[in-house]
């Protein structure tokens, strides 16, 4: 037994677990158009509640007045009842009793009196039937006696209980359908023997008085529902209408389009709220084109200075190149000046380099020329070019490659740049431990992933390694002599292949940097062949993590499902 | 789904939840017994009016000798009406018990005078047997709605039956019982047990001036019950009077009225009597009132007439319900009750009262004239009306009617009445509220008109002898009683189309057997008195032969009474008397009566001087107001 009940249990959950997905997701498809608009929430709500108000107040009204109606009817019918009674017991007791000859007449002929009675309980049917001791048959009218049928249930109630009882029934002394009646008993005395009287009174015109109610109600209700509907649905209209205009509006502003201003039609609450809204929108694009301005006048100024510094370091390149070559006829001080001389241009026009870079990916100016390449050479040409810095840091380069050649329409040209800028950082902050490098791709990416076992990043950090001239630890020694710029440049060269550069890092754990763009150029990546988290991991992720915001967003995809 | 479906499919639903809601507070068509209250315990109508009487049937076991057993079975015919034939057949014996049958025609009433047992012996089968003779007269016929119709005129009165009996065990039993072996083919009933079984109940009826009410005697068997007998009153109301009244009563409930339901209580002692829409074409609404309530006014204290279930106001009563004091005057027996007798002493007409005074027709200068030699005398109830019949000066007599009202001598006119001759007149008595007066003449009934005129009084059916020498008329004017040939009769009295016409209907003996009848009055509105000899009954306390006296019967000769029991055995010469108020009851008013030369007054049984005076004055011809 328990095991079926087990069973049942897991049949339930499995059923359950299958279904929900579906059911959740057919609500939100139900509930979807509900949720996106603010009219039909408001008339949805609007028919509902007033349907339910006007439903309980129709149901209360209705149900007072029939109740009304009942009640009236039935006190009516229990005095007439009480009156016949009387009748009965007064002109039943002046016989002699039960042999009296003349006691089948006067049972008929009181009967007959009682329903010529008229009286405000209206037309009825009375049935009188005697005890069953007495020799006389019950007697009623004005139908057929026969057919005047009291409720089993009353008849035990008055003839066995001696009460003056009621109850709500269904006859048809007449003839053809039932109809609802109210048939009321009482037990008469008569002194020398007993009579159960009982009255049949036809619900007829209570039904008709409830039907009208009902229908009355129905009516009003449901033209006071849609009235309220319509009303809700024309103020929601004019309430939402001038909202959705300030959306759309909106939309345009943060589309770009920032002279898209609100109409302003009258001086109501919603015309301030244009007015408000379109002064809102004069100073944002009074802001927006002030910063601009001065985005492009910082954007301009840096390339700027950055060529206009490339001539006299040019020149100062060769003057020092001059010193550096003649560096050994110099004092063993000179030659080291003329040496690190050389090393900081050369690290100037590095960073002198990526300031051009930054800014031509800033000014848009950057362009992708993606070929058809072989990545494998690229990886393993960018891998050599470390040798001597990682022989030198003791840390050697693992380069996991496919069997095959990997094709993808790449530009090589900053996909090696990337990879050099991935893999110097990770011998740089290797920690003399090995670093892993491994090229993966499926139908529709390639991802390159960089795995270093260092320090690690701290929670929150992989964001940061993306901004320009963001350092972990600016107390630690550049190996590298790198600009600061190379994650950031990195990032853009991903955005521009349309694909992602994402970063994973754990404090004492190492990190990996993945790159993976898409085979084809121009398709939208999905999913990443290679796992940011890479599997020797312990701590895994608290999910994937998303790109950082770029100028070039345009053109790079947003980071989708993967399947780390 | 669209968007626009899925609105109209929410609206749908709203819909029907409303409409769902709102059919809910329809009318029920089912449901459990709801009890009010218990039903209230009722019976009869009052247990003062509930008068079942004990189950004390005669049987013949109880007799104890074949006398007895026959005395018995003439009170058992009357003892339980709806019983009749077991009852009256348990004193037969079982081979002719079987095949008896109550007389369809009714209870023939019987006055036994004595029971004598002719023969008791044993058979040669040592079996006890007996012969009892029963011997009376004969009453009547005691029929439908009550009516106790007189044998006819011509047929003798007198009764005899033999009864043979034989003594047999008595069923389941270890006594003996006699029982009769001839059963008679009359249901019999003697007049004592008919005294005992069944109550006089009068009914009203109109007189035909619709101005009075006309008694109407019936009998009610004392077993019904008080309400039901409400209901039989009505019953016999509506089917009108007694074939015997004639035209002398009409009933102004009109031809065809049914009664709707029984006559019921309604509330503290108001009896509602509901009569269908044809007695809304009453053209005497306040007499048919009257009658009602006269009729039904020892069962009902008060009564409310209605008409198809709604109540009848009648002119002149304040609200719906009424009584017989409503309508007091109506009968005529209570305005002459308890008023003055007079007689003649000296020839002059005195008061029996010391205390009264003469009215204005008898007191006045001109009355004060004639009322000298006067030898009888009659006079109206409200004095306005009196006859005198004086002694003429040529040795015969000269009758005047006088009125009141007159502008001369005192207000008061009198008239000689022609036509009646000078020599045989008798006592006159006058028609209640009129001058019209009945006169024995020479053996003959006249009648005198208020011109002083007078006309001979006509029959219906011819009178068994002619000689008429006392004649009184009843309070309600429409019957008579009257002595001819010796004999005492009571009659209608019809009233012919012009003044002082009159007619006599149908003749009804009383006290057949009585001799040496004087003069008759009327005690009650359904007894006379008058003076005679006879006897009612020679083994009862009556017995011992006949007895001269003023005897007292109803008139329909049931009921008897001799009202000088012990004032000795002489038939007084003259007697009159004042009818007892019937709303106030009594066995008789004041009775004068005249006997050897002198006034004596009978209070109860009892014989003594009128008026409170220490001996009887000398006088005669008392007479009451009438």
């Amino acid at each position: 037994m328990r095991a079926t009940v087990d069973a049942a249990v897991r049949w339930i959950r499995r059923t359950a677990r299958r279904l929900a997905p579906g059911v959740m997701r057919r609500l939100r498809r139900a509930f979807g158009p509900w949720r996106r608009s603010l009219n039909l929430r408001v008339v949805s709500i609007t028919l509902l509640v007033s349907s339910l108000l006007v439903a309980a107040f129709g149901y209360f009204v209705a149900k007072q007045i029939t109740a009304g109606l009942l009640v009236a009817k039935r006190e009516a019918a229990i005095r007439q009842v009480s009156n016949g009674a009387n009748t009965v017991e007064q002109q039943l007791s002046t016989l002699s009793g039960p042999q009296d000859p003349e006691l089948g007449r006067n049972v008929r002929d009181v009967v007959v009196s009682l329903y010529n009675e008229a009286t405000r309980a209206g037309t009825y049917e009375v049935k009188l039937v005697p005890d069953a001791q007495l020799d006389t048959a019950p007697y009623g009218g004005p139908a057929d006696p026969a057919s005047i049928k009291v409720p089993p249930a009353l008849r035990d109630v008055v003839s066995r209980q001696g009460t003056l009882a009621y109850q709500f029934t269904t006859a048809n002394p007449g003839g053809g359908a039932l109809k609802p009646y109210l048939a009321v008993g009482v037990h008469v005395d008569v002194g020398w023997g007993v009579f159960d009287l009982y009255y049949l009174f036809p619900l007829d015109d209570e039904v008709s008085a409830a039907n009208l109610i009902r229908t009355t109600m129905i009516v009003a209700g449901v033209a006071l529902v849609l009235l309220l509907a319509l009303m809700a649905a024309i103020v929601t209209r004019m309430v939402v209408t001038p909202v959705r205009a300030a959306a759309r509006t909106a939309q345009r502003l943060s589309a770009g389009l920032l002279h898209e201003r609100m109409e302003v039609h009258g001086e109501d609450d919603l015309a301030r709220l244009a007015a408000s809204f379109n002064q809102m929108a004069s100073n944002l694009q009074t802001q927006i084109v002030r910063l601009e301005e001065l985005s492009r006048l910082q954007r301009r100024f840096t390339s700027d200075v950055s060529h206009e510094l490339r001539t006299p370091l040019t020149t100062v390149r060769m003057a020092a190149d001059m010193l550096y070559a003649g560096r050994d006829d110099f004092p063993p001080t000179a030659a080291r000046s003329a040496e690190l001389l050389a090393d900081e241009l050369d690290r100037f026009e590095a960073l002198l380099t990526d300031l051009l870079e930054i800014s031509r990916f800033d000014a848009g100016f950057a362009v992708l020329d993606a070929e058809a390449v072989d990545l494998v050479p690229i990886v393993q040409r960018a891998v050599d070019g470390f040798a001597v810095l990682a022989e030198r840091l003791r840390c050697p380069v693992h380069l996991m490659l496919p069997d095959g050649p990997v094709i993808a329409e790449v530009d090589p040209r900053r996909v090696e740049r990337v990879l050099r800028n991935l893999i110097g950082n990770a011998i740089e902050h290797g920690e003399h431990r090995p670093v892993e490098v491994r090229l993966a791709a499926d139908d529709r990416a390639v991802a390159l992933a960089v795995r270093d076992h260092g320090i690690g990043l701290r929670s929150g950090e992989e964001k940061l390694v993306f901004n320009r001239f963001w350092r972990a630890d600016p107390s630690r020694a550049r190996q590298t002599g790198g600009t600061g710029l190379g994650l950031s440049i990195s990032l853009e060269d991903a955005r521009l292949h349309g694909g992602w550069l994402e970063a994973w890092g754990a404090p004492g754990q190492g990190s990996q940097f993945r790159l993976t763009v898409p085979a084809r150029a121009g398709d939208r990546i999905v999913s990443s062949p290679l796992p940011l988290v890479p599997p020797d991991a312990d701590v895994l992720p608290s999910g994937p993590l998303a790109l950082p915001p770029g100028p070039t967003r345009a053109n790079a995809g947003a980071p989708g499902g993967t399947d780390d | 789904m669209t968007e626009r479906r899925r609105v109209r499919r929410g609206l749908l639903a709203v819909g029907a939840a409303v409409l769902l809601a709102l059919a809910g507070c329809g009318v029920p068509d089912s449901g459990p017994p709801v009890v009010v209250s218990t039903a209230p315990v009722t019976g009869s109508q009052g247990g003062d009016e509930s008068n079942q009487r004990p189950a004390d049937l005669p049987t013949p076991e109880t007799a104890t000798n074949p006398s007895d057993l026959v005395q018995l079975f003439y009170r058992a015919a009357g003892a339980d009406p709806n019983q009749v034939q077991s009852t009256v057949s348990a004193f037969f014996t079982s081979d002719v018990a079987r095949t008896w049958r109550p007389d369809p025609a009714g209870l023939t009433v019987v006055r036994i005078t004595s029971y004598t047992v002719t023969d008791q012996s044993k058979d040669k089968d040592g079996q006890e047997r007996a012969t009892v003779r029963a011997r009376g007269q004969l009453v009547g016929v005691l029929g439908d709605r009550g009516i106790m119709q007189s044998p006819p005129l011509g047929r003798s009165r007198s009764y005899q039956q033999l009864f043979h009996l034989v003594r047999v065990p008595v069923p389941n039993g270890t006594t003996k019982e006699w029982l009769i072996t001839n059963p008679p083919s009359e249901t019999l009933m003697s007049t004592e047990a008919m005294s005992t079984e069944y109550n006089a109940t009068i009914l009203y009826f109109a007189s035909p001036d619709h101005r009075s009410l006309v008694p109407d005697l019936r009998y009610m068997s004392v077993g019904v019950l008080a309400p039901k007998q409400r209901t039989i009153l009505v019953d016999w109301l509506l089917a009108g009077p007694s074939p015997w009244l004639g035209q002398a009563a009409v009933n102004d409930i009109p031809d065809g009225t049914k009664r709707r339901g029984n006559v019921v209580a309604s509330g503290t002692n108001v009896v509602v009597v509901d009569l269908s829409s044809d007695a809304a074409a009453a053209p005497h609404t306040d007499m048919l009132a009257a009658q009602l309530a006269w009729s039904l006014r020892m069962q009902a204290p008060r009564l409310q007439l209605r008409v198809e279930g709604r109540a009848v106001h009648i002119p002149g009563v304040r609200g719906t319900t009424f009584d017989a004091s409503t309508w007091h005057g109506y009968n005529m027996s209570t305005i002459g009750a308890g008023s003055t007798g007079y007689y003649v002493s000296g020839g002059r007409i005195v008061p029996a009262t010391s205390n009264e005074s003469l009215p204005a027709v008898l007191s006045g200068s001109l009355a004060g004239e004639l009322n000298s030699d006067v030898q009888r005398a009659a006079l109206s109830v409200d004095g306005s009306t009196a006859l005198l019949v004086r002694a003429a000066s040529d040795g015969g007599s000269e009758v005047w009617l006088g009125r009141a009202g007159g502008e001369n001598r005192g207000g008061v006119v009198y008239t000689p009445v022609t036509g009646l001759g000078a020599h045989g007149i008798g006592t006159p008595s006058l028609l209640p509220g009129s001058a019209t007066a009945l006169v024995p003449v020479r053996g003959s009934l006249r009648s005198v008109g208020s011109d002083g005129a007078a006309h001979a009084v006509t029959y219906s059916e011819p009178p068994p002898g002619g000689n008429v020498t006392a004649v009184s008329v009843a309070p309600d004017g429409c019957r008579v009683a009257l002595v001819a040939d010796g004999h005492l009769y009571v009659a209608p009295l019809l009233t012919g189309p012009g003044a002082g016409r009159l007619t006599i209907g149908r003749l009804r003996p009383l006290a057949s057997t009585f001799t040496q009848l004087t003069e008759v009055t009327w005690t009650q509105e359904d007894e006379v008195a008058f003076g005679g000899r006879g006897t009612v009954s020679e083994d009862g306390p009556l017995s011992g032969g006949p007895r001269g006296g003023v005897w007292q019967f109803s008139v329909d000769d049931v009921s008897s009474d001799l009202l000088t029991g012990s004032a000795g055995d002489a038939v007084p010469d003259q007697l009159a008397s004042a009818t007892s108020d019937p709303s106030k009851g009594g066995a008789h008013g004041t009775i004068l009566l005249a006997a050897s030369g002198r006034i004596a007054q009978i209070t109860g049984n009892e014989v003594g001087p009128p008026g409170g005076a220490t001996r009887s004055p000398h006088g005669s011809s008392p007479f009451f107001p009438s």
